[in-house]
């Protein structure tokens, strides 16, 4: 009798635990990315001033990594974009040789489209980062019969980052690959005329 | 009350086991949709917008911006062909074949994803300037003492990491395409 009494009441506390457990699991990863303190756009924004533009990050080298497991080979630039001041365009240009490669992230950092110089179009890169009602709008304003002169992303979130990283084929070339990631203009547009 | 004692007992060590939990998977990398090949790992959803929920806790935690799928992929190696943790310790060789790419770069951090400081400044390898043999083939000396050819320096007895970037890699867009890519080896020499 008495065993099958504490046969009873440990079936209850274990699984008690472990539904706690299955449910803090779940929500502390679910949540991470909320509560993380050095998360990527925290860093980015630390390591440079916030500003119109990109943003060239310091080439790395030991002890000044703004992330981990950068390429010091790499040239970083950053662009912020907050969608509520207007559509956001990204453009450069490209020589056709060296690689320069353009990421879009929301403010978590999860990537919502990616390019390099090799899939770029008549010898630059031409982005609108739009939301649906922006999108809309520049629709509207298409002429008839003609592609839309630049490529229209649309983002999941109004404030997110574009980063740029152009590679440096040699130790030497890192200033002409820093030159590439300046090369890119990052701008709000106005709001649009309706 | 009893029953009540008993119950916030039970939640609580439940909060302790799934914050452990938690911390045990965060700490093993990104989890899910790793792609070995050899001694390399891969996890080629990272750069993707599929990213399953545990990489982007990973990534909040770390700061790590990962490549896109689109322009690249990341193998990270932690231990020799034989499976021994890379050493500072030990002079080690990667030679041989890398995956279809229009630029690879390896580099060597610590544990943490840091660079390693040295008196050469010598942080990384890109395909462009690796010095290569007759037939085009190459192979980086990684070791914590100088070298003659490609001298890649680690820190004196302390592990590595060794990172190996392909960017605008033919196979980067398909995880697919990656198993049984072929992937330099890392063979390991004189240790003491």
């Amino acid at each position: 009798m008495r065993f099958r009494d504490r046969l009873f009441g440990i079936i209850p506390f274990t699984a008690t635990i472990f539904f706690v457990a299955g449910i803090v699991h779940i929500v502390s990863v679910l949540a991470m990315p909320a509560v993380a303190p050095q998360d990527a756009v925290t860093r980015l924004s630390g390591a440079a001033p916030q500003g119109e533009g990109v943003v060239l990050l310091p080439a790395a080298s030991p002890g000044r990594e703004i992330m981990p497991y950068e390429d010091p080979s790499v040239a970083l630039g950053f662009c912020r974009f907050d969608l509520s001041r207007g559509l956001y365009r990204v453009r450069t240009n490209i020589d056709g040789e060296h690689f320069i490669a353009l990421s879009f992230h929301t403010r978590s950092g999860r990537v919502f489209y990616a390019t390099t110089d090799r899939s770029a179009l008549r010898g630059k890169i031409d982005v609108a980062i739009v939301n649906a009602a922006q999108l809309e709008s520049l629709e509207a304003n298409d002429p008839e019969d003609e592609p839309a002169p630049e490529l229209r992303l649309l983002a999941p979130a109004s404030i997110g980052f574009v980063l740029v990283r152009a590679l440096a084929e040699r130790p030497n070339e890192l200033p002409s690959a820093e030159a590439r990631v300046t090369s890119v203009t990052c701008a709000p547009d106005g709001p649009p005329q309706s | 009350m009893l029953a009540f004692l008993r119950g916030g007992f039970a939640a609580l060590i439940g909060i302790a086991l799934g914050l452990a939990v938690t911390f045990a998977t965060l700490e093993r990398g990104f989890g899910f949709g790793a792609v070995r090949a050899g001694p390399w790992t891969a996890w080629p959803r990272v750069g993707a917008s599929d990213i399953d929920p545990y990489a982007r806790a990973v990534l909040s935690r770390t700061g790590e911006i990962p490549l896109a799928a689109a322009q690249g992929i990341a193998f990270y190696a932690r231990s020799d062909d034989t499976g021994s943790p890379l050493s500072g310790s030990c002079d080690y060789i990667v030679s041989g074949a890398v995956p279809a790419a229009r630029y690879w770069t390896l580099t060597l951090t610590d544990p943490n994803g840091r660079l390693v400081e040295n008196a050469a400044h010598r942080y990384a390898f890109t395909s462009a300037e690796v010095l290569r043999r007759a037939d085009n083939s190459f192979s980086i000396a990684v070791a914590p003492g100088a070298r003659s050819g490609n001298w890649l320096p680690s820190e004196p007895a302390r592990r590595f990491v060794l990172v190996l970037k392909l960017y605008d890699a033919v196979a980067s867009a398909s995880p697919s395409g990656l198993v049984g890519a072929t992937t330099p080896r890392i063979i390991r020499g004189r240790c003491g």
